[in-house]
């Protein structure tokens, strides 16, 4: 009897430790902060692969749970307002990548959920849906803007009369940022991107016009030069 | 046995016939076939105390999910692939690695072979039509924009990454 009593005590003693260490466990503590983490950006949609390396990113850098949800908070911020999230994680995962401060990442990332913000404004003016091509549209405005297009541009263009397909309008916001890239005039920029429009180009098209462009723009041709034998071949 | 017998002897006898011109009587006292309108006939067709309203309403919403599922049922629409040639000339270089928007930026997913005799590093590399940036990471430390490539662009951190635009050439004006 009185073994049975000491073997029931050692156990508890045991377990009462055992407890007691997990608990005061700071480990245990944020392994959970971080599954939690986790679980917060697979429900965004990003796959377990992605997620999974951008926290191990985090975490190599000595980050804490807390500070990772302050880095990805243009993240959350753009899935609360509706907006393609998308676009500011793979920001995200480009400054981890990339191994720099994380200030400059943070500061990156909320660069970039205001151009989504302005651009989802812009599409919004003029389409209320918030559907697939919404939000491809919104994303590439939004990169286009990044990279200097003027928003004026953009919305003469979702202005034009004429119907709205979102299908064109991507194409040739994809072609208006790379031309703004090539160093063009966003006067020329618009010129073009309403040629396209009105021609009903497609993706290849407009691309190969977009390439045309560029390389005889690098050869130091004027644009009225470049418009006068662009559409003489498709013409 | 025998109470049978009677019995059906004495039905046999309540048979009367009828007199000369009964039904005729009979059917002249009826009140006329009130005429039924079409509408009449259709108010009959539906069961009465509006037990039908549920199956018919059941019916039409099943109806109407089918046609949105229909209209909103699109095939996944597909994406060409088209293969790109990646080249960087590092003579010096023990490891040419290509991060880009096509693998989420994601270190050791793409690595370039090389060096060749004259110092390049290359990779073909299957991508999606669209817009794409890229960057190379040559030895782990030094990031390389692609001099070879005529767009690029400040990636926010103090570099440039290089853009491509990714199209199936056969699509475009032929001339």
């Amino acid at each position: 009897m009185m073994m049975k009593m000491q073997y029931t005590v050692k156990i508890c003693t045991a377990s009462l430790l055992l407890c007691g260490a997990a608990w005061a466990n700071p480990d245990a503590d944020s392994s959970k902060a971080w599954k939690a983490r986790r679980e917060k950006n697979l429900k965004l949609g990003f796959t377990a692969e992605r997620v999974d390396r951008a926290l191990g990113e985090c975490r190599k850098k000595g980050m804490t749970a807390g500070e990772t949800d302050a880095l990805l908070c243009p993240v959350y911020a753009a899935s609360a307002e509706s907006l393609p999230t998308e676009c500011v994680f793979i920001k995200t995962e480009e400054g981890l990548a990339k191994q720099v401060d994380t200030a400059l990442v943070a500061a990156a990332a909320e660069a970039r959920l205001d151009c989504l913000r302005q651009a989802d404004r812009m599409v919004s003016a003029v389409r209320q849906g918030r559907g697939g091509e919404h939000q491809h549209l919104v994303m590439h405005s939004c990169v286009a803007l990044e990279s200097g297009l003027p928003a004026e541009v953009l919305q003469n263009i979702f202005n034009r009369p004429g119907g709205f397909r979102y299908g064109r309008l991507i194409h040739v916001v994809e072609a208006g940022e790379t031309l703004q890239l090539g160093g063009l005039d966003p006067k020329d920029i618009q010129q073009i991107m309403n040629d396209c429009l009105d021609r009903d180009l497609n993706y290849g098209e407009v691309m190969r016009a977009v390439d045309f462009i560029i390389a005889e723009h690098r050869s130091g041709k004027d644009f009225k030069t470049i418009h006068s034998s662009l559409w003489v071949r498709s013409d | 046995m025998k109470n049978e017998a009677d019995i059906l002897k004495q039905l046999e006898s309540h048979r009367v016939k009828a007199p000369d011109g009964f039904t005729q009587r009979v059917m002249a006292a009826l009140p006329d076939r009130p005429k039924l309108t079409l509408r009449d006939r259709c108010a009959d067709f539906w069961p009465a105390h509006g037990r039908w309203i549920t199956p018919a309403f059941a019916g039409a919403m099943a109806a109407l999910l089918v046609v949105f599922g229909l209209a909103l049922f699109k095939p996944a629409a597909e994406t060409s692939q088209v293969t790109f040639h990646f080249e960087l000339h590092a003579p010096g270089a023990d490891r040419v690695e290509l991060l880009g928007t096509f693998n989420n930026w994601k270190s050791g997913d793409i690595v370039l072979a090389g060096p060749d005799a004259s110092g390049h590093w290359t990779a073909e590399v299957a991508l999606p039509e669209g817009r794409q940036e890229y960057i190379f990471l040559v030895d782990g430390e030094r990031w390389v924009a692609d001099p070879k490539a005529a767009t690029q662009r400040p990636d926010g951190f103090g570099r440039v990454n290089t853009i491509i635009t990714v199209y199936d050439d056969e699509d475009a004006i032929h001339g």
